[in-house]
């Protein structure tokens, strides 16, 4: 049953969600988990402050997800949720966030990525976890192996996946092509979005 | 930021390494979102007050930074009625507006962990020692009314 639920599109995780299905909720916690902490972490909370503050924005996803119309705007939703949370909950402990009063953006460094970048980001990272999900299981498996920290070695690969180490290079071309053409990739790419991420096409 | 461009492999292959490096961090979210119980979904039918004023976000405090250890105030709507609380090291009290007796309940995100009365002018009181996101629950005129989560 997991294994299937990581198929589903958003609009059948949430619909199941509010239809009280447990496994659904637990896995739309496991995809958006990501984009949350992503948030969190622009702020510096503790550990303890990060479990108070993720715990309030997925309870207050419970009780929004009945009301999402257009399930494409929930990483949209919580990303900000979070952020919310996240500036409400220092300010209830007396820890202030400096602001920038004219654009009322967080400001304690100038380095400071923009809250609407972390936002893209963390939706750019979205789209590629999703788009690996579309991928056989050899090619994600590649890719993944290719991206290890430490990388595996050509021939650790060729040995574990079965390939020749010569084939490794263009069948990483080629997977890499087709993670591109991916629908989670496509969309986001196509979407009208290139005024946003500069030199991508 | 200057994003990664996927058209590159090598860059691509980089912010797929990002993606799906497991951090620490969302480890801590995942279990936040999987220790708020199904309970919750399968109780989704009780009228919302929404948090009306915050002596911590709205008042001197919010300006010149809380005082440590000082009373939070907190008035929670949902039309007439009024939840009034006050957390404060050595507990919440709170009265129900108008005074109205009736079960009161205080919630964390895992469900509820206590219950009381309110008495003939609304009043209810629960003792202190709970971390973590909260909300007060009670039943109103015979309605099911709970306030919004407020981080504790």
């Amino acid at each position: 049953m997991a294994a299937e639920l990581s198929d589903w599109d958003l609009p059948a995780l949430v619909k199941a969600s509010v239809d009280r299905d447990e496994e659904a909720w637990n896995e739309l916690v496991r995809r958006f988990a990501g984009l949350v902490a992503f948030v969190i972490r622009h702020y510096r909370l503790s550990q303890a402050d990060t479990q108070d503050v993720s715990q309030l924005v997925w309870l207050r996803l419970v009780e929004h997800l009945a009301d999402i119309r257009e399930p494409s705007a929930l990483p949209g939703w919580l990303g900000t949720t979070t952020r919310h949370e996240c500036e409400r909950y220092l300010r209830i402990n007396g820890r202030s966030v400096a602001m920038d009063p004219l654009t009322m953006r967080i400001s304690d460094k100038a380095d400071e990525p923009e809250v609407d970048e972390l936002l893209l980001a963390a939706e750019r990272r979205q789209v590629l976890l999703d788009g690996l999900r579309e991928l056989n299981e050899g090619h994600r498996e590649l890719l993944l192996m290719l991206t290890a920290d430490p990388p595996f070695a050509y021939a650790e690969i060729s040995r574990i996946l079965g390939i020749p180490i010569g084939s490794i290079g263009p069948t990483r071309s080629r997977v890499l092509d087709k993670l591109r053409d991916t629908d989670a990739v496509r969309a986001y790419l196509e979407a009208d979005n290139s005024a946003q991420i500069g030199r991508c096409p | 930021m200057p994003w990664r461009n996927w058209s590159d492999d090598e860059e691509l292959l980089l912010d797929i390494g990002d993606a799906v490096r497991p951090e620490p961090l969302e480890q801590e979210v995942l279990q936040a979102g999987r220790a708020v119980r199904a309970w919750h979904l399968t109780d989704v039918d009780k009228a919302l007050a929404a948090l009306l004023y915050d002596s911590h976000l709205d008042g001197l405090a919010a300006v010149r930074g809380p005082v440590s250890g000082s009373p939070r105030n907190l008035v929670f709507a949902l039309g007439e009625l009024r939840v009034e609380i006050e957390l404060s090291d050595t507990g919440i009290e709170g009265q129900l507006i108008p005074p109205e007796p009736g079960q009161v309940w205080l919630l964390d995100a895992t469900g509820p962990v206590a219950e009381t009365t309110a008495d003939e002018v609304g009043c209810f009181a629960f003792p202190a020692g709970r971390k973590g996101p909260i909300r007060i629950e009670c039943v109103v005129a015979g309605r099911r009314v709970a306030t919004e989560w407020i981080s504790n």
